[in-house]
């Protein structure tokens, strides 16, 4: 009985043995390769201006198997994009992570906290947070010859690029009211007490980049928020929730987003998509490259092929404005390149420098 | 303690592995949280906590809200629980023996659900007011709140005490009515301060619950400027700048608060004995309504079809919407919803997903459930009662934080269960054995030791008495555990929506992607799947174990 029971632990303690002087090996191994590797990747990576055809990085995605995308893109499209690329691409998968913009960066985060990312590639709503991440070293240089169609956000350190821009507009409820806001600073007029409504700026993402555009970039100020209070704008979780209350005629009038109008649920709604004098709030939504992706050639494929014109004109057909230049936009929305004119593009650099002030203005507004 | 177990045979190797892997799965995360409470920028400090106690918005206004909302959610949900489960088990209301099925409706339906049914059903231009013109209540606010929370809620006391009603003792009750006491003065003098253990236990959860809870509120009472701490946790760990130390420090708060609202009732219930099962069949006598027959049962009834059916026909309803704001009428229905969800490639995985993990994480949680109750009450050790004061930290956890917790811990190596359904099994079980330990413990409280002694005395070994005597008499409270924790389970999100990797999806985490792609009507088509199956689930669950029929076999 007792020599049963200590054989395996002399086992077990060999095997701790031999793995310990393992993990000494490595990490001697390593503290001498590291600055090497280092050295090698400083070097090499101005390098990665990617004209490397597409059939070889294709031959090499297959040997990794999979690329797995952290976004917050909706799932219609992505179950959309991922029926394309693994026919066009067979034996790579695509994978995704999906979840709201907060989560995903939740989980980044605590991801790279652990240690270890297990993404190859990012895409949120929120530009502001593609900054922080090259900073920190958690994004890879790419740049490829799709570039060229793509006319604006894009980081001159290659980090990463637009892949669609989101555009925020007034929904209206032509059932609940023919008075349409012609300007954006119409929506906290008087007239229109009790039928606004907008998602909260601390929880939806697009609708924080929103605020500051219009506190900001529109120059509303904060007068413009405290007015809209005054009128009783109902505050709502996140955008959908905005379109859902326009549509059903909770509230005749929110800001939300154009795509929310392309979606089944709101074909045959009484909803207007309206247009304000100072133009749409103009977002693009970049995407990255993770540093130290598990699969990095296959997030390259990936990469290349979100940004080809197949995939754009699937972000088209949902209402959600391509950032290539050469993909026509939604039906029924004017082309981009109209629209730049006069439009409310966020100035992302303020954004970063004023985010607590945004929040914490909100939250002695609102009340969260 | 190795001695104490060791005399009780198959107990100490499933109580070292049960009870073991659980401490590791929560003490191991939770270590990583007060770790990052205690960290900024690689370096050890103060400055989180600094933060939280500087600032009322991170604190006092969250804390004071969400402490409001959760004791009017629990008191108003534990009297409903506890008057449904008398009239369930000891009365002979028309139609008693259904209450079961409709309490657990609401608590099925996912709570951030059931708040979207109340927007739906009571907004402007919602279902009731275009149907008849009315506007009854308000569509936001704290009351909608508790509202939503206490129908939600009510499953929790309802189960614990018709579970301590149906195994009670008759004799006592009896001996009460031979020496000349009312059957009122009976139930007020004896019935009810026997059931003080298993009422207090479903007050707790329902408390804890409360606390923890995300969806409700955020739909609810966020609109009317009301925020909560599980708010302010979801926006400081996901609105840029992320400020998850901050987070952090709020959660070990919940888990503080949660550990002193359970000394507190252990403080309730050191007062009394409340040993009263001795093991002889029956259930004592049903009381007679009488002329109040009629009345109470008209209105029992009103209320269990209104908080079931009501959110069920709203969830069903928008399922089938055509077009939002053409009205509810026959022509904008249409079937096109669960076309859409038949042909995603991933319904079959996700369905088995979930079947799979929530009724792996029940197995678990009662088994766990036994076995901390069995160290804490019979055994006396320090392992069984850490296992209860854990798991019941972890219940009142929010489940974004256990969840981000888990990335912490075992999303890279040493223990990499990254991309697995482990994550998830494991992440359930953490968060929900105190679903499964509270209302063991509860019950083990109530049934006399004499029983087991007596096993022993007539020749059998620890382990058959265990298997014979002591886990048949607690079918019932283990049986109830099994059931939440599969039901909670099953239509988790906030900690699914962080783990869930492709493969491992779950038929809630998918309803929950449409609702936040803003999809609703192919979301609540995906949730009415869910529903069905937990409610199928639960039935079969509650039919095999005769849970709160107010028959105890032996």
């Amino acid at each position: 009985m007792r020599r049963s029971y200590t054989l395996p632990l002399n086992n077990q303690s060999r095997v701790t043995k031999i793995m310990e002087e393992n993990v000494k090996s490595i990490r001697k191994l390593l503290r001498f390769a590291a600055p090497v590797v280092l050295a090698w990747t400083i070097l090499a990576a101005p390098a990665v201006r990617a004209d490397d055809s597409l059939d070889a990085l294709y031959q090499k995605a297959k040997a990794e198997g999979k690329a797995v995308m952290y976004t917050s893109v909706p799932t219609f499209i992505l179950d959309e994009w991922r029926s394309l690329f693994e026919a066009q691409y067979p034996g790579v998968k695509l994978e995704y992570f999906r979840s709201g913009t907060g989560k995903v960066l939740a989980r980044i985060n605590a991801e790279t906290s652990a240690g270890q990312l297990h993404g190859d590639l990012v895409w949120v709503a929120d530009a502001t947070a593609y900054p922080d991440f090259a900073k920190k070293g958690l994004l890879a240089s790419y740049k490829t010859p799709e570039w060229d169609h793509i006319p604006f956000g894009k980081d001159p350190g290659g980090y990463y690029v637009t892949g669609r821009i989101l555009a925020g507009v007034i929904f209206a409820n032509t059932k609940e009211t023919q008075d349409f806001p012609a300007s954006w600073g119409d929506l906290a007029d008087a007239k229109y007490k009790g039928k606004v409504a907008m998602a909260s700026a601390v929880v939806s993402g697009s609708t924080t980049v929103m605020v500051s555009g219009l506190v900001h970039d529109a120059g509303l100020g904060w007068p413009f928020f405290q007015k809209l209070k005054d009128n009783g704008v109902l505050i709502l979780q996140d955008v959908p929730d905005v379109a859902r209350a326009v549509a059903s005629g909770e509230r005749p009038l929110g800001i939300t987003l154009t795509l929310y109008k392309y979606q089944a649920e709101y074909k045959d709604s009484p909803v207007k998509m309206i247009f304000p004098k100072e133009g749409p709030i103009l977002m693009p939504s970049p995407m990255g490259l993770f540093a130290k992706a598990e699969h990095p050639n296959a997030g390259r494929l990936l990469y290349r092929f979100l940004l080809s014109k197949k995939a754009q004109a699937v972000l088209a057909e949902r209402g959600i404005y391509p950032a290539r230049d050469d993909v026509a936009a939604p039906q029924g929305l004017p082309p981009l390149a109209e629209v730049k004119q006069k439009a409310i593009i966020p100035d992302s650099e303020w954004m970063i420098a004023h985010w607590t002030d945004v929040k914490s203005k909100w939250r002695d507004m609102f009340g969260r | 303690m190795r001695a104490a177990l060791g005399r009780q045979g198959w107990f100490a190797p499933v109580a070292l592995v049960l009870g073991g892997g659980f401490l590791f799965l929560s003490l191991y995360p939770y270590a990583r949280l007060v770790l990052t409470s205690l960290r900024a920028g690689g370096a050890f400090t103060f400055v989180h906590y600094l933060n939280v106690a500087q600032h009322d918005y991170l604190l006092r206004t969250p804390l004071l809200h969400s402490l409001a909302v959760s004791a009017a959610t629990a008191l108003l949900a534990t009297a409903l629980g506890t008057l449904l489960a008398w009239f369930a088990v000891r009365t002979d209301l028309l139609g008693r023996r259904a209450i079961t099925a409709f309490v657990a409706i609401p608590h099925i339906v996912p709570s951030f659900q059931l708040a979207s049914s109340w927007i739906v059903l009571f907004g402007d231009a919602g279902i009731v007011q275009s149907t008849t013109g009315l506007n009854p209540f308000p569509a936001y606010g704290v009351a909608p709140l508790v509202a939503v929370q206490t129908i939600h809620l009510t499953l929790f006391s309802f189960l614990n005490v018709a579970g301590a009603l149906g195994s009670l003792d008759p004799s006592l009750e009896e001996a009460a009515r031979a020496c000349g006491l009312s059957a009122r003065q009976v139930l007020r003098r004896v019935t009810f301060p026997l059931m003080l253990p298993s009422i207090l236990s479903g007050m707790l959860l329902a408390f804890a619950y409360s606390m923890a809870e995300f969806g409700a509120p955020i739909l609810l009472a966020a609109p009317a400027g009301f925020g909560t701490l599980t708010t302010q946790i979801y926006e400081l760990s996901t609105a840029p700048p992320l400020q998850f130390g901050e987070a952090a420090v709020l959660s070990l708060l919940l888990g503080v608060l949660a550990l002193a609202t359970m000394a507190l009732n252990l403080r309730l219930l050191a007062r009394g004995s409340f040993v009263t099962v001795s093991g002889k069949s029956g259930t004592g006598e049903a009381a007679r309504l009488g002329a109040l027959r009629a009345p109470l049962a008209a209105l029992t009834w009103t209320w269990l079809a209104a908080t079931s059916i009501g959110p069920l026909a709203a969830l069903v309803l928008i399922s089938l919407l055509g077009s939002w704001g053409r009205g509810f009428g026959p022509e904008n229905l249409t079937l096109a919803h669960y076309s859409t969800m038949l042909a995603s490639h991933t319904l079959t995985d996700a369905l088995w997903n979930s079947v799979g993990l929530a009724l792996g994480a029940a197995a678990l949680s009662a088994a766990t459930g036994f076995v901390a109750a069995y160290g804490a009450v019979r055994l006396k050790t320090r392992w069984g009662a850490l296992l209860d004061r854990m798991s019941f930290v972890n219940f009142a956890t929010p489940g974004l934080v256990v969840g981000i917790a888990f990335i912490l811990a075992f999303s890279s190596p040493p223990v990499s269960l990254f991309g697995t359904y482990w994550i998830l099994l494991f992440g359930y079980f953490v968060h929900f054995a105190g679903l499964g330990v509270r209302g063991v413990g509860a019950n083990l409280r109530q049934l006399s030791v004499e029983l087991e002694e007596a096993g022993s005395v007539s020749g059998l070994g620890r382990s058959r008495v265990l298997a014979r005597i002591t886990l048949p008499l607690l079918r019932e409270s283990l049986a109830a555990g099994f059931l939440l924790v599969f039901v909670n389970a099953i239509k988790e999100v906030s900690m699914t929506s962080l783990l869930a990797s492709q493969g491992t999806e779950t038929l809630a985490y998918e309803a929950f992607l449409r609702y936040s792609d803003g999809d609703y009507t192919v979301g609540s088509a995906y949730s009415v799947l869910m529903v069905t199956i937990a409610l199928a689930g639960s039935l079969i669950i509650a039919r095999r174990s005769r849970l709160a029929s107010g028959e105890l076999s032996t």
